[in-house]
């Protein structure tokens, strides 16, 4: 019993409660400004912003450490991706059929390989080339390890729509990565 | 990690910041509020682990994940009772908030966490309660989907019988109160709380919505079957009042009709309060009666509907239609024995059709049918009695 009572997270929801308000203070200009620039005007890009708080709060948890620069690129991440819905708006053709699972691990070991030996200038600009929804799927695969159905709950989109776009995402990595090594 | 996955792990952190200079913006007030809302909200959410109801569901859940996981943590007990909670309640103030019931969206709670409707249309009230958070935003859908109006005089309101109400509850066991009842052709609602009263009418429509949402709703008039052809209806039309002289024929047709009419009318008063097998009115429904529960008179009853289809049934020459007139009238005995308003629709499926698409082909309305929107609709009851014939 004393151990379900330690495990519930009365101090941990102490922190969390604040986090949200702690994340709109520190970062609301910024990423208004992100969605100012995808979306040309600002009643838009207010409506993101708000949409994309609405995610992040549903999702606290996954946020750790307010400060951090991980956490910044993961909240530019989340408003980025919902520009994209916002833009789209949810009509995307939805695609059920991937790629063959065995092109996948090629495509990784490629990636690898020629990640191992650029600037790692050449592979942020690359990642950049990288347009939504594909960078946002790409992210939280790469940088959370995120699974295709906890990616698919965090960006509000179908588990096989997912699927389909770390797959080709996987692939604009490789075609961008091997864009940008002779530049 | 391999050193190349961390690698890319960390351009894609670094790839996501491309601007450089962050220029402050001053938000919209509504955007401010709406803002202001969902961190309150969020602060909220988190408030009912202190309820005694929730920290007993919260040590349940908690229990589960204990029994049934192999591996655990603090992670792998919390994760699950966290996303439990985080989507408890409804903030029904904030989703009516600048719609089109923006204004009553003040009188509403922000953290409601139950729904309880209380029907008065029986001689002991029925309740249910409703925790399902998806079920209170369909409730709360219907709120913003109706438009509150002030009526202009609220003496006469005051006196009326509400037969539903509607209480939401929020963290505090704070209740708001939603009672309704019709008036004519629009909905009367009294919101309260505490020591408030606030008066609204809405649609006729809406009012059926709200009262409807813990029941069935029935449709006087929803079929997609596609309308018979001219010739068909002809042919049925033969058939019915075949060997009949010119005065039967005219009798057979009129009192067709004056079924149809008093059934729909019938349907379309009551049904709000014959959806439950145990409401009073029941009592009254067949042989008529005052019903004590609210001013509503109903002199002569369905009865009289009843007696037209024996006079029916003894006029008309032709088999299938005298077995189907008889059919009916066993499912409408059995209906009122048995208290399913459900039937009484279905054989007004048939009698409609018989009327509109059959003995009195092709219809012209002189008079005005309690539902215009009927007159087009087709139930293919029918094709059911007569099969494809020619």
């Amino acid at each position: 019993m004393l151990l379900i009572l330690s495990a519930l997270p009365q101090n941990a929801n102490e922190s969390d409660k604040n986090k949200l308000e702690q994340l709109y203070v520190k970062y609301r200009n910024m990423l208004f400004c992100y969605a100012l620039r995808i979306m040309k005007n600002r009643e838009d890009a207010e409506d993101v912003l708000h949409t994309a708080f609405i995610k992040i709060a549903k999702n606290i948890r996954n946020v750790e450490d307010t400060e951090s620069r991980e956490t910044a690129s993961y909240l530019i991440m989340i408003l980025k991706s919902t520009a994209y819905d916002f833009i789209k708006g949810n009509k995307r053709k939805e695609e059920v059929s991937i790629e063959n699972i065995g092109d996948i691990a090629e495509i990784d070991k490629n990636i690898e390989k020629l990640a191992q030996h650029m600037v790692y200038e050449k592979i942020v600009l690359a990642i950049r080339n990288i347009p939504s929804p594909y960078n946002e799927t790409l992210y939280l695969h790469y940088v959370r390890d995120f699974t295709v159905a906890k990616t698919a709950k965090l960006l509000d989109r179908k588990v096989s729509t997912v699927k389909m776009q770390l797959v080709r995402g996987k692939k604009l990595l490789l075609e961008a990565l091997s864009e940008v090594q002779y530049d | 990690m391999t050193d190349t996955r961390e690698l890319l792990k960390n351009a894609f952190i670094d790839a996501q910041r491309e601007m450089r200079i962050i220029e402050p913006h001053t938000f919209s007030g509504e955007f401010e509020k709406k803002m202001a809302f969902l961190i309150k909200g969020q602060k909220g959410v988190l408030k009912l682990i202190n309820t005694v109801g929730k920290r007993i569901a919260i040590l349940v859940l908690a229990l589960i994940v204990i029994a049934t996981s192999t591996v655990f943590g603090v992670e792998a007990i919390r994760t699950p009772v966290i996303k439990a909670i985080q989507e408890f309640f409804v903030n029904v103030k904030q989703e009516l908030s600048g719609t089109m019931a923006g204004n009553v969206a003040h009188l509403f709670p922000e953290e409601v966490v139950e729904l309880r409707a209380i029907s008065y249309t029986s001689s002991t009230p029925k309740t249910q309660v409703i925790n399902d958070q998806n079920r209170i935003k369909e409730f709360t859908d219907l709120l913003i989907t109706t438009e509150w109006l002030v009526p202009p005089d609220k003496s006469q309101e005051t006196e009326r019988t509400y037969l539903w109400e509607f209480c939401l509850v929020d963290t505090n066991n704070k209740v708001v109160s939603i009672k309704t009842c019709s008036i004519g052709r629009r909905g009367i609602v009294i919101i309260s709380s505490e020591n408030t009263e606030h008066l609204y009418t809405i649609s006729r429509d809406s009012y059926r919505s709200i009262i409807s949402f813990t029941g069935e709703r029935y449709y006087l008039h929803k079929s997609s079957a596609e309308k018979p052809k001219a010739q068909y209806s002809m042919s049925i039309k033969n058939k019915i009042l075949s060997g009949l002289n010119a005065e039967e024929q005219d009798f057979v047709k009129k009192k067709l009709w004056n079924i149809h009419y008093r059934m729909e009318n019938f349907l379309l008063t009551y049904v709000t309060r014959l959806k439950d097998p145990d409401s009073e009115v029941w009592d009254f429904a067949l042989y008529g009666g005052y019903f004590s529960n609210e001013s509503v008179y109903n002199p002569n009853g369905f009865s009289e509907v009843l007696t037209d289809i024996n006079e029916l049934i003894l006029t008309v020459k032709d088999k299938t239609t005298v077995e189907t007139l008889k059919k009916i009238s066993k499912d409408l005995n059995i209906a009122f024995e048995g208290h399913d308003i459900g039937m009484i629709f279905i054989s007004h499926e048939y009698v409609h059709d018989l009327d509109y698409f059959a003995a009195d082909y092709p219809k012209y309305c002189s008079t005005p049918p309690p539902d215009w929107a009927g007159v087009e609709v087709y139930f293919g009851r029918l094709k059911q009695i007569y099969g494809e014939t020619n």
